[in-house]
């Protein structure tokens, strides 16, 4: 007579052939958690081999890795007996499953996702700054618009107009207050203004903050990524590839274009539009230095290296970043 | 309004809308609208958020989705199209969800704990012999993941957990299985592989809701 041996989420089990239940034992709580893992990594569990011992030979319903010379069968019939036998108990399946499917989410976490949110927030941050800095750039040339031209970078901008009265300020430029554009402006309509400056302000130190954290953490995690790529470059491209993995297996073609792919995708489709020759990596230092007929091929030797550097990092290999880079800029530069 | 499938409602107007009765009325799953007519509470089903409503509305018979059935769905995401095959089954029915990623999978356990019909699987649908502790087999099995090798994907699962007999439907992408190939040749083949070891009733294209998706419905021999 045949016997089966099945494991769900809730319990082991022994069919006979008409799939009636010859033994079950039951799971506990901790024990639904910690053998649902192991089942769907595809391990032997203790009541398996407890239920061996009574019943033999059986043949296993299931997926392991090793096979341990038994008997498999995952035929559809078979499923279907066991299926039609456990029907009863769905709910307790889907309660356990439950179970299993939070530990999961919980082990899944990785040291990737976190590059990958701090990447992500930190592009968010600069574009949040951006707008909350034109709308202020706005309001406050009606009040003062000489100064709001003359300092062109943002974050100057903010911490000037913070740090100094307006007088101050068309001092600096040379011009006086009955010359210059700008209304006078009341003390409470003027505090809003000095608010939102104080938030942009608030805003910019954060981002550097975030900016940091996340060079630091590229540094040490992925040291040769970061020593050819620069840190926020790494991080760019492991967060558009995903993981570190997936990086890692790209070929350094893929890689050379991560992040242009709307170019990408519209070259593939229609073939008489030109590919592109670079995605994030344009923004890497070495590329300003190179004339610009000679971008696609720096474009193609820089992403090589990465590609080097990335699986280096991969496979936990000597710290090789350095010397990369020098490689890439003997290539490029001379 | 008329029932179009068991549990399934189309009401007709000015605008089409397929709905579904509310398994824990005054609850929403997600964004969706709710419907109170006749003293019943309806969820709003978008066919533009989920293929296999855009399926439906296109006319697809899918007898096999019923009152007290398990269903099988790969590629679960957050869990929309999900929920309403839930309101669908009832409490006596049970949706075994797969889905990939862990971020999603989130949303899925809430809807999972609010719901009593809904099993969550984290696990790739490329190996279903995997989750075999988790899932029992089905009488209906829906299938959309964006993967190159959907087709192959959807065969494997069906070969395991699709009771004999059983409808089956699968939302397939070709966008996913090439990119520069034309759909209604990737479609061909599709029916071409399918038919091998299933019966195919209908392959339906999901314009104007989806880009060069089709909705292919099987049945198991």
């Amino acid at each position: 007579m045949k016997k089966y041996l099945y494991s769900s989420s809730i319990a082991t089990f022994v069919f006979d052939e008409s799939f009636r239940v010859l033994m079950e034992i039951p799971f506990d709580e901790k024990l639904k958690i910690a053998y649902g893992l192991a089942l769907g990594n595809g391990e032997w569990i203790p009541t398996e081999e407890q239920a061996m011992k009574v019943h033999s030979p059986l043949i296993v319903v299931g997926y392991k890795t090793d096979k341990k010379n038994q008997t498999f069968s995952n035929d559809e019939a078979v499923i279907n007996g066991i299926s039609k036998s456990l029907r009863g108990r769905l709910f307790e399946i889907a309660a356990a499953d439950i179970l299993v499917a939070k530990q999961l989410v919980k082990r899944s976490v990785s040291s990737d996702d976190i590059v990958l949110e701090a990447s992500r927030g930190l592009k968010e941050l600069e574009k949040a700054i951006n707008m909350v800095v034109k709308r202020l750039r706005g309001w406050y040339e009606l009040y003062n618009p000489e100064t709001s031209r003359s300092i062109a970078d943002n974050e100057q901008f903010v911490d000037a107009i913070l740090s100094k009265e307006k007088e101050e300020l068309l001092k600096e430029l040379k011009i006086s207050s009955e010359e210059s554009m700008g209304s006078s402006f009341a003390p409470h309509d003027l505090t809003p203004i000095m608010e939102l400056a104080q938030q942009a302000q608030s805003l910019v130190k954060a981002k550097e903050a975030q900016k940091n954290y996340l060079s630091n953490l590229m540094s040490t995690m992925y040291p040769n990524l970061s020593a050819v790529a620069t840190p926020l470059i790494a991080a760019e491209l492991l967060a558009q590839a995903g993981s570190l993995h997936k990086m890692a297996m790209m070929p350094s073609s893929t890689i050379q274009v991560l992040g242009a792919e709307k170019a990408l995708f519209k070259h593939l489709k229609n073939r008489s539009v030109k590919p592109p020759k670079h995605g994030h990596i344009i923004n890497h230092p070495i590329m300003s230095k190179v004339p610009f007929e000679k971008r696609g091929r720096a474009a193609r030797v820089l992403a090589d290296k990465i590609s080097i550097a990335i699986r280096i990092d991969y496979f936990k290999g000597e710290f090789k970043g350095e010397q990369l880079l020098k490689e890439v800029e003997e290539m490029l530069l001379k | 309004m008329k029932e179009i499938l068991p549990g399934i409602y189309l009401q007709e107007g000015k605008r089409k809308r397929l709905l579904t009765r509310n398994l824990i009325p005054g609850k929403k799953a997600f964004r969706e609208y709710l419907h109170n007519i006749n003293g019943t509470e309806y969820r709003e089903w978008n066919p533009t958020r989920s293929k296999l409503a855009a399926g439906l509305v296109k006319g697809a018979k899918l007898p096999a989705i019923n009152e007290g059935s398990t269903v099988l769905y790969l590629g679960a995401a957050s869990g929309n199209t999900v929920s309403y095959i839930s309101d669908i089954l009832g409490p006596e029915g049970m949706v075994f969800a797969v889905e990939f990623s862990p971020k999603v999978t989130r949303h899925l356990v809430y809807l999972a704990e609010s719901r009593p019909n809904i099993a969550p699987i984290l696990a790739d649908a490329k190996h279903p012999e995997k989750y075999l502790p988790f899932v029992l087999q089905s009488d209906f099995m829906f299938q959309d993941i964006a993967q190159r090798e959907q087709v192959e994907i959807f065969l494997r699962n069906a070969r395991l957990f699709l009771k004999k007999g059983g409808y089956c439907a699968l939302a397939l992408k070709a966008r996913s299985i090439d990119v520069a190939e034309q759909p209604k040749k990737l479609f061909a083949q599709a029916k071409a592989q399918l038919q091998k070891e299933l019966i195919v009733h209908d392959v339906i294209s999901l314009e104007p809701f989806e880009k060069d998706h089709a909705l292919f419905v099987c049945q198991k021999k």
